[in-house]
């Protein structure tokens, strides 16, 4: 009987999730088009459409007076999808992760103080996401930093962009490394106290992952600045020989004095 | 030190090793050990080990500069000078035609026949090309474009700045001999104080 219940709620949860992800790829255009401007268009759809799209929690009116938007997974899983580094950067807000967690902790130990024990689960599944979503962030900048790194910044044609790029590159890793330094892991230690569930959460696995992407953190650092000394050498080599072709140009008749070279 | 016989005929010959142009006797000479009994065996001939910053290519120097070693270096920098515009100017030709974002450093590969078609379709670098093997230090007598370039790097080879891995097929590579050069051009530059910059950052400030 139990089976035959869950087989059911697969197969729902199936259909609706199916119908929903084509939601995303009929609409694809006014929805990107929404991503970029970050409102979308409502004459562009029809009522119908909009129902939809708004039932299926793609689209959302933070308020009244605003206009419709994507939700902000849906955001950030283009923002993904397109490695679009200024979102991402955006979305680094470690700090502001941190208060949701905060929050959530507190919410959590309330329903459990009133034994409200479903709503403790449901909230503990939250943290779980936020926490994990946290440590993911890191995770998907990091990647993209290993990225850049192991393709020498082939994306951009010339040296001097290559040389702007690492630069860029090494901004941002000091920003997470910033961000890094936020959290706070005696606080943490604070916040679940007395929670074995807590704990390991806050406590242990966060602590694992992030000093894990500490290590990542200095290991790119240490190659980007060697690759930009290399970059600057290239440079300077590249320099060098333009300088003196022109200068032997322009005095044909120079001979340096008659000495020894440096050995 | 029979060991390293062939290895000193060569230094004493002039040739530059390095990782590209003698691989074994590169890793030989990186011993310290090995450079110390090189130079204890070089000592009567009055010449000594040398490299340059990097240790990326050693080469043999004077111990005491003798009025005859000093002749002898005099000759061989007149002959470096001399190759000093050609051999920029090919390095300036090749990062060109290849499309480079850096100039050619040890260990990079030149196909021969890359660069002959990738010159072919572009008049302006087929007119400096011409001009450049047309220069006395590769002194070419032909009109045709491949023999012209068959030559500018036959000539680099001869020089020691390229090296043919296999006698039939046209593809070289860059020798530590490079590195050498343009260490000898900053020496110039600064003995002779020439307005010749290097460093990026004063470059964009200028």
């Amino acid at each position: 009987m139990a089976d035959a219940a869950d087989r059911n709620l697969t197969s729902s949860l199936f259909t609706i999730g199916a119908e929903r992800l084509a939601l995303l790829g009929k609409y694809h255009k006014v929805l990107m088009q929404g991503y970029l401007q970050g409102f979308v268009e409502e004459t562009e759809l029809s009522d119908s459409a909009l129902k939809k799209l708004i039932a299926a929690r793609i689209l959302w009116r933070p308020d009244e007076t605003q206009s419709l938007t994507l939700r902000p997974q849906l955001s950030e899983l283009i923002a993904s999808m397109v490695s679009d580094e200024n979102r991402r950067q955006v979305n680094a807000d470690v700090a502001q992760k941190l208060e949701q967690i905060h929050n959530r902790v507190q919410a959590y130990k309330e329903a459990q103080f009133k034994g409200d024990y479903t709503v403790a689960e449901m909230q503990l599944q939250r943290l779980t996401e936020l926490v994990h979503d946290l440590s993911g962030q890191f995770e998907e900048a990091i990647d993209s930093l290993w990225n850049r790194l192991n393709t020498d910044f082939g994306f951009v044609g010339s040296l001097n962009e290559k040389i702007r790029e690492n630069e860029r590159a090494q901004q941002q890793l000091r920003r997470l490394l910033d961000g890094l330094q936020l959290i706070d892991f005696n606080q943490m230690i604070e916040l679940a106290e007395g929670n074995s569930h807590l704990r390991k959460l806050l406590v242990s696995r966060l602590q694992h992952q992030l000093s894990g992407h500490h290590g990542s953190l200095l290991e790119v650092q240490k190659r980007l600045i060697a690759l930009l000394a290399k970059f600057r050498q290239q440079q300077s080599r590249s320099l060098l020989i333009n300088n003196m072709v022109s200068f032997l140009r322009q005095h044909p008749a120079y001979s340096p004095a008659d000495y020894p070279p440096s050995q | 030190m029979i060991q390293h016989g062939p290895l000193l005929e060569r230094l004493l010959a002039g040739d530059f090793v390095c990782a590209i142009s003698d691989p074994d006797g590169y890793r030989h000479l990186s011993d310290g050990e090995t450079r110390d009994a090189i130079n204890h065996y070089l000592r009567p001939l009055n010449r000594r080990l040398a490299s340059n910053d990097d240790k990326s290519v050693y080469f043999l120097a004077y111990q005491e500069l003798t009025p005859e070693a000093r002749e002898q270096i005099s000759q061989q920098f007149a002959l470096t000078v001399q190759s000093l515009l050609p051999v920029l100017e090919w390095l300036q030709l090749v990062q060109e035609t290849l499309g480079h974002d850096s100039a050619l450093s040890a260990g990079d590969t030149l196909k021969l026949q890359e660069f002959v078609l990738r010159a072919e379709d572009n008049q302006s670098l087929r007119q400096r090309l011409q001009t450049l093997a047309n220069d006395r230090f590769f002194n070419s007598q032909s009109e045709a474009l491949d023999q012209q370039v068959k030559l500018i790097f036959r000539r680099l080879k001869d020089h020691g700045y390229l090296q043919q891995p296999h006698g039939d097929r046209h593809y070289y590579v860059v020798t530590g001999k490079i590195d050498y050069l343009l260490d000898m051009i900053r020496f110039i530059r600064d003995e002779e104080h020439l307005p010749v910059e290097d460093d990026p950052t004063q470059e964009v400030l200028l």
